[in-house]
């Protein structure tokens, strides 16, 4: 398998009037060619920070990037100028946002907007242009006569449909998926999650996949890193994930607090407390005030990723013990 | 069987618009008992929210009877609507909007308890907000505090304690927990169910979520475009659900497990505004076994099974019934 | 300190204590305030710190360009032109806040009826207002104190009404969207009457666009009275104001132009000042900047 992305100790912080925000802490993982990573978490994890760091699109100021390297096709995107980088988004790296109804400019046509991405990553004719435009239309289930239609024409499943083909219109090597599906309907959703699937799989796209949604997660993902405030607390494959006994307690809390279609239960377990501050991170392990398991080491030593299998990592105490 | 709350009959709500009248909500009958929850599901746009405002009374119906503890309150006077309003709240989806930012906590939860004249002094008052607070498992350090300085979870809890303070029977919950992390959602859940037990509250439970929707209903009734489609237990929609779009609705739900993965019914087409809509079921233009009778003649909601309702011309043929 | 459950409640801070804590951020539009603090404190001792009447005229010192006893001049009639922009300030910033008082009551309360009420009542207003607004806003105040005839008072009310139309309309918009927020539907859940919803809950949070207009409004009513005092409408002489000034100074600017620049620099930096606040206000009052 051919390493396409390695993203090795990223270190993001949004400093503002008020403190330095930790968005995101020493995160690392490594994307091989065709696979897909779930980054799984709540909201304020940090998930969607990582992804505006690959795209080198962190709003600066107030956001920096304090540290760690993201080695993309052999070359650090951290020290990339913008120059380069624009040529990267939207050719070998491009980004699905949440929302498909703000993503789309409502003044242009669907066809100006597949067109202009296109063109300016490819030095195509107007007239190919246009030919691969209608290509990838059909490609995510739109007839190619709709083209000349306004965004507003479609609906929200299309529009999302939309997105996608601009996002692939230049077959990039490396698609981030922000939240794509969490604004649709179930049966939407069971269409496009389908369709994103078909896609991966003909066009050989990595991909990374955000979402709080672990049943997305288990539909698409190959691996999953769970965040929790800024780190990676468990990572592994979607096997180790959702098959293997051993589990970073916050990982379990995830799992239980979802009620599971298949099984009577009469109460949930939610994770007792809320998601850190990030501004102000607590001592030790930052699950460490939520977490059931919490011993007085959690409190004040921050653990390291512990390798309980074969490239599954848990941030944990718990596992560290096991280990020695 | 417990004590009928509340019951629907045949309620419709019309809106208009200007290429015609939208069947927001269209012939809509069902029961509510006593510390009971019915569960309302269904997709964007089938009318869900709208139903619970109608049954409220903050939407005029347009043809129908709601009967709230025996007493037909399908169109009252003014007296009578605030009046009704210590029996049926209502909690939102949103806990951003549906919150005053220009409010203080304290004044959020006290409102009601202002309107209805029922603390006669200041202390009194506080008092009572404080033992609404507790209850709702909110801490009393954020008495002062604006919504906006608060999370999504603690500003529901703000709603509910609102929604609480009247003590009332009956509570729409709209989405309630649909803007909210699952961690968080959870623990609203839970609170919810206990509020249930302690106060036998009977909830109107909507949401498009159908794992929370089993979990904390007795009976759940799915919607399609203004339509209910099916009405059950909670337990027996999801073991025996008879109509095409429960069947497609489940089956669409990402399960988070790898081990049972599922053949999965996947739609055609999207939903559309049932704006003038054409006689026949309204499921039929996405249906895998739609007819010719299904584009042309309305079904009815039939019980096919004790207890189970199902609105379809096909039920039969497609469950081996 | 995220669980540290024992911290009791904080003192009650107010939305106008926390809004003050964001317009402080903004250095300009502090600077803003304190020169109309100034100016405004300047006007009211205005007879305590002026060297001089407004009116008071002295033959042997006329057109002094600078002198240790009139440091901003005197004018073709020996008046200390120092003095009389005082004076005259009193004139100049009642005008500023009263007009737009007048037109803050008036288009109010016309946006806040039409906003609330909507259907055939807002179709009916706003299209009155729309045909005021036809008019150029200046030439509306002119004709309104042609009919009413010139003087402080007319003066005032016809900067006013012809300035209600502004706020009406951004009164209006703002409700409209306030209408259709929860919070609202809740209040009526919760049983409220038609007048608390209105009073506590859609003014509130209808206001901040209406203030952040009339900050900046002031400045636009003071140069509105200045241009109405400088085609003979306004104010008249001898009582100083700043507009009056600088149309009397015209006839001599060739040879004396500090006594139209005096004038024309306090109605500059007191419209400046206001627009400064009015943005730090935006700012301010605009919940999306919190923190």
């Amino acid at each position: 398998m051919e390493k396409l992305l390695e993203v090795k100790d990223l270190t993001i912080h949004y400093d503002t009037d008020a403190g330095s925000v930790e968005a995101v802490n020493n995160v690392s993982f490594e994307l091989n060619k065709g696979e897909t990573l779930g980054l799984v978490g709540e909201t304020g994890a940090g998930k969607s920070t990582v992804a505006l760091g690959i795209m080198q699109l962190v709003p600066n100021p107030p956001g920096v990037i304090k540290s760690g390297q993201i080695i993309f096709e052999g070359k650090d995107l951290v020290t990339t100028s913008e120059k380069e980088m624009r040529k990267i988004r939207g050719d070998k790296i491009s980004m699905i946002f949440q929302d498909p109804m703000t993503a789309l400019n409502p003044v242009k046509t669907v066809e100006d907007q597949i067109v202009e991405v296109i063109s300016l990553h490819q030095n195509l004719s107007k007239k190919d242009a246009l030919v691969k435009a209608c290509e990838m239309l059909e490609l995510v289930g739109i007839k190619a006569e709709r083209i000349t239609d306004y965004p507003h024409q479609f609906s929200g499943g299309m529009k999302q449909r939309v997105v996608i083909a601009i996002a692939l219109a230049c077959n990039p090597a490396l698609l981030i998926a922000d939240e794509p599906t969490t604004a649709l309907d179930v049966t939407i959703q069971a269409q496009v999650i389908e369709m994103m699937a078909k896609l991966k799989n003909e066009l050989g796209t990595s991909m990374i996949l955000i979402t709080h949604d672990l049943g997305v997660v288990a539909e698409m993902c190959d691996k999953v890193a769970v965040v929790y405030a800024g780190e990676i607390v468990e990572y592994g494959t979607l096997e180790d994930i959702f098959e293997d006994p051993n589990h970073h307690p916050y990982t379990v809390g995830l799992f239980g607090a979802i009620p599971d279609l298949d099984k009577e239960t009469d109460r949930l377990s939610p994770i007792d407390g809320l998601m850190p501050d990030p501004m102000n991170l607590p001592q030790g392990c930052n699950f460490s005030p939520r977490c059931p398991h919490a011993t007085e080491k959690c409190k004040t030593v921050n653990p390291c990723a512990c390798e309980v299998g074969p490239g599954h990592t848990i941030k944990c105490h718990l596992f560290a013990k096991e280990a020695e | 069987m417990g004590k009928k709350l509340l019951e629907v009959k045949n309620l419709k709500k019309y809106f208009k618009t200007p290429n015609g009248a939208l069947h927001a909500v269209d012939d809509v009958t069902f029961t509510i008992e006593e510390g009971k929850t019915l569960g309302v599901v269904g997709e964007s746009g089938c009318g869900k929210s709208t139903l619970g405002r109608t049954v409220l009374g903050l939407l005029e119906s347009t043809d129908g009877h709601i009967i709230f503890d025996g007493e037909d309150v399908t169109h009252v006077n003014k007296a009578k609507f605030h009046e009704l309003r210590r029996d049926m709240q209502i909690i939102f989806q949103d806990p951003y909007s549906s919150l005053n930012p220009r409010m203080a906590v304290a004044d959020i939860i006290a409102e009601p308890l202002e309107i209805f004249n029922i603390c006669k002094t200041k202390e009194e008052k506080e008092e009572k907000v404080k033992e609404l607070m507790d209850l709702v498992g909110l801490d009393q350090r954020f008495i002062n505090s604006y919504p906006h300085e608060l999370d999504g979870g603690r500003r529901q809890r703000i709603g509910i304690a609102r929604a609480l303070a009247l003590e009332p029977r009956f509570i729409v919950c709209d989405e309630p927990v649909s803007a909210l992390d699952v961690s968080i959602q959870a623990q609203i859940l839970n609170l919810m169910q206990d509020l249930q037990e302690q106060r036998n509250l009977s909830y109107m439970f909507i949401t498009h979520n159908l794992s929370v929707v089993k979990h904390i209903s007795d009976d759940i009734m799915v919607m399609y475009l203004g339509q209910m489609v099916e009405l059950c237990e909670g337990k027996e929609l999801f073991k025996n659900n008879l109509h095409p779009y429960t069947k497609a609705l489940l089956s669409a739900i990402p399960k988070a497990s790898i081990k049972s993965k599922i053949d999965r019914i996947v739609l055609r087409g999207e939903l559309t505004s049932p704006i003038n809509p054409h006689p026949g079921c309204r499921f039929a233009p996405r249906c895998n076994y739609a007819g010719d009778e299904c584009f042309s003649v309305n079904p009815t909601l039939e019980e096919i099974l004790p207890g189970h309702f199902v609105s379809c011309h096909k039920v039969k043929e497609i469950n081996n019934l | 300190m995220a669980n540290n459950n024992v911290t009791s409640a904080p003192k009650k801070k107010s939305h106008g204590a926390e809004i003050w804590h964001r317009f402080k951020k903004n250095k300009l539009a502090v600077i803003g305030l304190i020169v109309i603090t100034i100016m405004v404190l300047a006007a009211i001792l205005a007879p305590l710190i002026a060297p001089y009447g407004f009116d008071e005229q002295n033959y042997s010192e006329t057109f002094i360009r600078f002198s240790p006893k009139h440091p901003l001049g005197t004018d073709n009639l020996g008046r200390d032109i120092l003095s009389r922009l005082l004076i005259g300030s009193r004139v100049s910033l009642t005008i500023g806040f009263i007009a737009v008082g007048i037109g803050l009551v008036f288009g109010g309360l016309v946006g806040a009826i039409a906003g609330y009420y909507g259907g055939t009542v807002d179709d009916i207003l706003m299209r009155i207002i729309d045909i005021i607004m036809a008019i150029p806003q200046i030439i509306f105040a002119i004709s309104i104190c042609s009919a009413l005839g010139p003087g402080l008072v007319n003066t005032m009310i016809a900067v006013g009404i012809a300035g209600a139309p502004n706020y009406a309309r951004i009164l209006r918009s703002s409700i409209l969207s306030v209408k259709q927020q929860e919070f609202v539907e809740a209040a009526t859940a919760i049983g409220a009457s038609d007048f608390r919803i209105i009073t506590k809950h859609i003014i509130p949070n209808s206001l901040s666009g209406l203030i952040v207009q009339a900050s900046m409004g002031v400045g636009r009513a003071i140069i509105s009275a200045a241009s109405m005092s400088f085609v003979g409408l306004g104010i008249q002489p001898p009582n100083p104001e700043w507009g009056a000034m600088l149309s009397f100074g015209r006839t001599y600017f060739r040879d004396y132009g500090y006594m139209i620049l005096y004038p024309g620099l306090f109605i500059f930096i007191a419209v400046l000042s206001m627009n400064l606040i009015g943005d730090g206000l935006r700012d301010a009052l605009d919940p999306r900047l919190k923190r």
